[in-house]
């Protein structure tokens, strides 16, 4: 019988999950991606817009994205990609994902028990 | 209303060991992302003051975007990892440069190192000679 996986990222890995979908799609600035995080998931997760940075950093330190700075109307972006270790997390992640919401799903489908 | 500073949020960063290019990272980011919110609620119509208002409360309060930085300990510094061995480095650091430190002045002072070798080894010529002198006065 196989043992049962844990599942740590499950909620505290959303905001990374998100971050690295949309960043998988273009490369964006923090205040972009948390107005794209806005739009994806129809504003059912609305971040504490400042605590993206530490989110970023973090993944950032981890090799999964790339930083860079450019100048843009007198004002310094900092614009954030996905690395190919970004990519492989986002995949590891997102599987992860499926597995738990489908148990969820399955679970709250179940009829109760007497 | 004035931009924020976010001199408090620096002041935590700090003093919780997070690098300092995360903490400067972070104060940028920060302090654009506010322009944006600002920016924003002018173009939908606010009063300035309530743009900034409305920015500060969309940005989240310092004390929450300390508490996330905080919690990731891989923004830290190496140092705050590894205690012993900063406290240590420096001390191994002056122990290996000693050696090189006397070969590299040697080689800077060269001359003057001869010109003291040489005049030490005078002196002692010439104590040798008074002394041999003086021994050959005494017993003859």
């Amino acid at each position: 019988m196989l043992m049962a996986q844990s599942n740590p990222p499950f909620m505290s890995g959303v905001p990374e999950l998100l971050v690295l979908q949309l960043l998988g799609r273009r490369e964006m600035y923090g205040y972009e991606l948390v107005k794209a995080v806005r739009v994806v998931t129809g504003e059912a997760i609305s971040l504490g817009e400042g605590v993206i940075y530490p989110v970023l950093h973090g993944l950032e330190k981890a090799g999964a994205l790339r930083a860079r700075r450019k100048e843009v109307s007198g004002r310094t972006r900092v614009y954030y990609s996905l690395t190919i270790k970004g990519r492989r997390r986002f995949d590891r992640l997102a599987k992860e994902w499926d597995r738990v919401s489908s148990g969820v799903r399955s679970a709250l489908g179940e009829p109760e028990h007497a | 209303m004035p931009e924020p500073t976010f001199e408090e949020l620096h002041r935590q960063l700090s003093n919780g060991g997070v690098a300092p290019r995360f903490i400067s990272r972070t104060l940028l980011e920060l302090q654009e992302h506010y322009r944006d919110l600002e920016s924003e609620g002018l173009r939908l119509g606010l009063t300035a003051a309530a743009a900034a208002r409305s920015a500060r409360a969309q940005l989240g309060d310092e004390q929450a975007i300390a508490r996330a930085v905080l919690a990731r300990p891989e923004l830290r510094t190496w140092t705050q990892d590894w205690p012993r061995l900063a406290a240590g480095l420096p001390m191994a650091l002056w122990v290996a440069l000693l050696p090189a430190v006397s070969v590299v002045y040697c080689v800077d002072h060269g001359a003057t190192i001869a010109r003291w070798s040489l005049s030490a080894g005078l002196a002692v010529l010439v104590t040798a000679a008074l002394m041999l002198g003086l021994q050959s006065m005494l017993l003859f």
